[in-house]
């Protein structure tokens, strides 16, 4: 570059020639049960994700309204009184008025702080109903006052990410676990199927996992500091103290201990890769396999220095995902009628026509944080050759767990950023023409 | 082709208080030369900006140009909350904090361009570079794409320059530290970024900036508790070698100050008997741990504990830690019309001042106090080992202050920030990564500057966070797992080489001080459990460099200044833009301000 650059003489203003254009890249945001990922189309990582959980406290607003704490910062700190909540149930948009609070603030001011200049690309899951899309499409144009807004799939997004347009999507959410075939781009309907097995679940089986063997569950925030003590001792650590009246609201620890878990399933929890479900405890290959897996277990500490050694009851806690029926005693789902994994691949398969289903088994993509569970894609490998046993399936995940965890916001990025895309925006304009029902047209 | 000097190239890093500037690259990287406190006065007509006064904070610094005329007009323009009605003409440390003054930027973040367009274009003027001087400029992480638009179309429109680079600050400190991966604490005015960086990426998704958090929370506690003092008093404390952050990790409740006194009388009464003895010996526990080791009554056990952990410290002058008062100088503009001051000036104002510190607190003991005091200060005199240098027109005042100040962060900023970190690191996704952010925090940032704050911060994280090797793993030979599970989801699965086995036991001594009740046999294999194990297992604050005599003796708190010195000399120089490390006026003049995201 610096080869043309002229040399000036030191003593003579530049030129003034100057720019005047300007070039506007478009935002993607892509709301997930447990995070909410957005950035600008076409780079590579969103640049700003926060928690879909957000605090509010009730009557401490502008008017004795709500106040909205939004933000790993804010709905981290201690405040009497304050209940953690999301907006999202099975992955669609259920209050939406917390929703629209948490889209603006997972852009402003991060991203910028001129909604309006920016058009928007939004995901959306693909059981996603018309009345919600209807409000994703009126929520962009009346609140943010964006120019132009686009709605795409999240699987097809997911698909792009990998570099497949035609593919069967396996994203493991916090809500769900949802198999996307898609065909050119566009999502096979009739395939499309999930099941409420994905981290939500997955931290409740640890949970009644505890719960069953007398484990207690902390959480960082009430402890100040700690111990270190013996395995299985008791643990020693000076506690927080709160005043009555002041302590935090149930949700507010049931957030904090969501944290706990989550570093749980990321060091601790293990699936089992098969091949076939999990053997029984008192199983002699299981034992085995242990000694060949992880001689000596893995030791997860709390946060209160309480620290165990866990064993196969890493791998029981996750067999559920597979294996319905071995699922711990928890509340829902339930473990007879909700298909596994497995189940639902079958499922998706059954419904497709048969002159796709090889071009589709064999570009599967499995994305999601869910699937970063250690041996999360052996068993699905394992579990997909026992099913359809033919040479030309191919099971794909990125290597990379920034782009696992990222996909389908990494596909509309790539799809926003693309310049055959440009005629696809639905702007201001015709929103304005043909009101909210024009997504149900335009966005496929 | 080379197209730029060393001489030639302009570094600017703004900051919400101070920024800094220094135009050319010495031999040796200096710290800035310029230092300006980043506000600007708004001038008789709308929409113009005056710089109107400087304060002389280093020899080299910038004079004074213009005198100051128009303080009367823009009273009402006052938007800083903590400045105290007489100051019009008091100075401080290195900022300065004047009526009328719009300070361009909060939280890292610009809140008036106009403001803050004018602070650079006199930035610009007061250095005066010819038209070849490239600018590399520093950006708080809290700048959108579209402020770093903006800067970079005034920099080439306005200011002509004929390279420009905009560099994050956090990167910026990497650099300074040579380093490719850590974790960057940058504890400012009123926030604190908490910025991981793997392999010079910057892990935009997991950045963190904690609002309100920052240098000025201590100030403000401190405020709180010294209520006699005024603001700009509080702040030279907080600078001062006196104001302390106590290596503790017991919690001082603050309903304890009465018992505290009593103990503390105790104790200075016994220090009285040996008040001849070596200093060492006539140490009082001056701080609030007192009250509560006496409540429990184990001063004993206490008072040996304490004593091994000075040793280590005799060689220190005289321990601040260890007396219940200390007192620090504050240095004061010269009001009109005053007298020219005089040292018995200074004489006359202490015990005054001193009275009125201590009286709220230790009322009963204010007389003794006061007399114990005037023979400890004689003795201090003759140490006299910092007294801050004064200019023409400035006066020395000594102030005395209780154990107060070694309170400064009990605010609970030690806490926030270990628990940001915390959250921070573990949003970091990739978790065989964790545990080398873990090893390499780096601590910058002027609000940091404040005497051991980064050991009570590293104390308050290994207190909550570390990950002690267990002792159910420790003798058994756990594996690295990615060795069990070969075709691993890849993810979780680290070359064992980029994983953080390879400075498993990196520092054996800070892991065996974490794990002071288990054997340490094998430490090799178990300085980490495996590398998608729990983080952090040892946390460590890596060297600063030792090749720039200047910045060891200023301290490296602004160490991003280094960096950017560093960078500019790679960018503009040794490069000379053959990788496009910069934006050049050609590029700017096709791509328009958004080019400069490319860079």
């Amino acid at each position: 570059m610096s080869g043309l650059q002229p040399v000036l003489p030191s003593n003579q203003a530049p030129s003034t020639i100057e720019y005047g254009g300007d070039e506007i890249s478009a935002i993607v945001l892509d709301p997930g049960t447990a995070w909410i990922r957005a950035g600008f189309a076409g780079e590579d990582t969103p640049k700003s994700v926060i928690p879909s959980d957000y605090g509010v406290l009730e009557g401490a607003g502008e008017k004795g309204g709500k106040k909205y704490f939004i933000g790993d910062n804010d709905v981290h700190s201690i405040r009497p009184g304050m209940e953690v909540k999301n907006p999202m149930g099975d992955g669609i948009v259920v209050d939406w008025e917390a929703a629209t609070i948490l889209w603006r603030e997972a852009i402003t001011p991060r991203l910028t702080m001129a909604l309006s200049e920016h058009p928007l690309l939004m995901t959306e899951p693909s059981w996603n109903p018309l009345k919600n899309r209807e409000k994703a499409i009126e929520i962009a144009f009346e609140d943010f006052d964006v120019p132009a807004f686009y709605l795409a799939k999240a699987g097809v997004c997911a698909g792009f990410a990998s570099g497949k347009s035609t593919g069967l999507v396996i994203d493991v959410g916090a809500s769900n676990i949802s198999v996307t075939p898609i065909h050119d781009g566009l999502v096979l309907r009739k395939g499309c199927v999930r099941s409420p097995l994905g981290g939500e679940f997955l931290s409740n089986q640890i949970r009644a996992y505890f719960e069953s063997a007398n484990i207690p569950l902390s959480a960082h925030y009430q402890v100040l500091t700690k111990t270190a003590v013996e395995v299985g001792k008791p643990a020693e650590a000076t506690y927080r103290t709160f005043a009555p009246g002041e302590e935090p609201t149930e949700s507010y620890k049931r957030f904090q201990e969501e944290r706990v878990l989550t570093e749980f399933k990321e060091c601790t929890a293990q699936v089992w890769i098969g091949p076939g479900p999990l053997p029984g405890s008192n199983n002699p290959p299981l034992e085995a396999a242990h000694a060949i897996l992880s001689p000596g277990g893995r030791t997860f500490e709390f946060p209160d220095g309480y620290n165990l050694v866990f064993n196969s009851e890493r791998f029981r806690i996750t067999e559920g995902i597979f294996h319905p029926p071995s699922m711990l005693t928890a509340p829902s789902p339930d473990p007879q009628t909700t298909p596994g994994l497995n189940q639902l691949i079958a499922n998706a398969m059954k419904d497709i026509d048969v002159e796709l289903r090889q071009m589709i088994l064999n570009n599967i993509v499995i994305t999601g944080a869910g699937s970063l569970l250690y041996g999360f894609t052996e068993r699905v490998n394992a579990e997909i050759a026992a099913a359809f046993p033919a040479p030309r399936v191919r099971v794909m995940a990125a290597g990379n767990s920034v782009e696992r965890r990222y996909a389908s916001w990494l596909g509309g990025s790539i799809l926003a950023s693309l310049g055959a895309f440009h005629q696809l925006w639905v702007s201001k304009k015709e929103y304005e023409e043909h009101g909210p029902s024009i997504v149900e047209k335009r966005c496929k | 082709m080379p197209s730029f000097r060393d001489d030639h190239i302009l570094v600017i890093s703004p900051g919400s208080q101070v920024t800094l500037a220094q135009l050319g690259l010495p031999e040796s990287f200096t710290p800035a030369k310029l230092r300006l406190a980043s506000r600007m006065f708004p001038a008789l007509e709308p929409g113009t900006w005056t710089w109107t006064k400087v304060r002389e904070a280093r020899e080299e610094e910038a004079e004074e140009e213009e005198e100051e005329d128009d303080d009367d007009d823009d009273e009402d323009d006052d938007d800083e909350d903590e400045e105290d009605e007489d100051m019009g003409d008091v100075y401080v440390e290195d900022e300065d904090d004047e009526e009328g003054a719009v300070w361009c930027m909060k939280e890292g973040k610009v809140v008036d361009w106009g403001c803050f367009f004018a602070l650079l274009q006199h930035v610009h003027e007061t250095i005066n570079p010819t038209f070849h001087t490239p600018i590399l400029m520093l950006c708080p992480p809290a700048f959108t794409p579209s402020d770093k638009e903006r800067i970079t179309q005034f920099v080439f429109e306005k200011l002509k320059a004929p390279g420009f680079v905009l560099m994050d600050i956090a990167l910026a400190t990497l650099w300074a530290y040579g380093l490719s991966t850590s974790t960057i604490i940058d504890v400012g005015l009123e926030k604190t970024d908490i910025t991981p960086i793997l392999d010079f990426a910057i892990q935009e998704r997991a950045r963190e900036t904690i609002p309100g958090w920052g240098g000025e929370s201590m100030t403000n506690h401190l405020m709180k508790l010294l209520p006699d003092l005024k603001y700009e008093e509080v702040e030279q404390l907080k600078r001062s070698p006196i104001c302390e952050i106590l290596h503790s990790g017991i919690p001082l409740p603050n309903a304890t100050s009465v018992n505290t006194a009593i103990a503390a009388g105790n104790d200075k009464m016994k220090r009285a008997a040996e008040m001849d003895g070596s200093d060492l010996i006539d140490e009082e526990e001056g701080t609030m741990n007192v009250a509560a080791i006496v409540a429990s009554g184990k001063t004993h056990e206490f008072l040996a504990k304490r004593e091994k952990e000075k040793r280590g410290e005799a060689e220190r002058k005289l321990p601040n830690r260890e007396r219940e008062t200390n007192s620090f100088w504050v240095v004061e503009k010269k009001k009109p019309g005053d007298e020219p001051p005089s040292s018995s000036a200074m004489n006359l104002d202490e015990p005054q001042s001193a009275v009125s510190v201590s009286a709220p607190k230790l009322p009963e003991e204010a007389l003794r106090k006061q007399k114990e005091r005037e023979r400890r200060k004689e003795e201090k005199r003759a140490v006299a080992e910092g007294l801050p240098k004064i200019g023409e027109d400035e006066i020395r005042r000594e102030i005395q202050v209780g154990v107060e100040r070694f309170m400064a962060a009990e605010c609970g900023v030690l806490q926030e920030l270990a628990d940001c970190i915390w959250r921070v690191i573990s949003k970091v996704e990739d978790v065989s990564r964790r545990a080398e952010l873990w090893e390499s925090l780096i601590l910058v940032g002027n609000g940091s500057k404040i005497r051991g704050f980064k050991d009570a911060l590293l104390q308050t994280i290994q207190s909550k966070y570390i990950i002690p090797p267990s002792s159910a793993t420790i003798f058994s030979s756990e594996l690295p797992s990615n060795m069990s599970t070969p075709a691993a989801t890849g993810t979780s699965t680290p070359v064992p080489q980029a994983g953080p086995s390879s400075h498993a036991g990196a520092n054996p001594l800070l892991v065996a001080a974490t794990t002071s009740n288990l054997p340490l046999p094998a430490m090799g294999h178990h300085g980490h459990h495996s590398s998608h194990g729990q983080t952090p297992t040892n946390i460590k604050f890596p060297r600063a460099p030792e090749y720039f005599p200047e910045w060891k003796d200023a301290g490296f708190e602004e160490a991003a200044f280094l960096g950017a010195q560093v960078a500019a000399k790679v960018l503009f120089i040794v490069d000379q833009g053959a990788n496009g490390g910069f934006m050049t006026r050609v590029e700017y003049n096709e791509g328009g301000p958004a080019a400069i995201h490319n860079v």
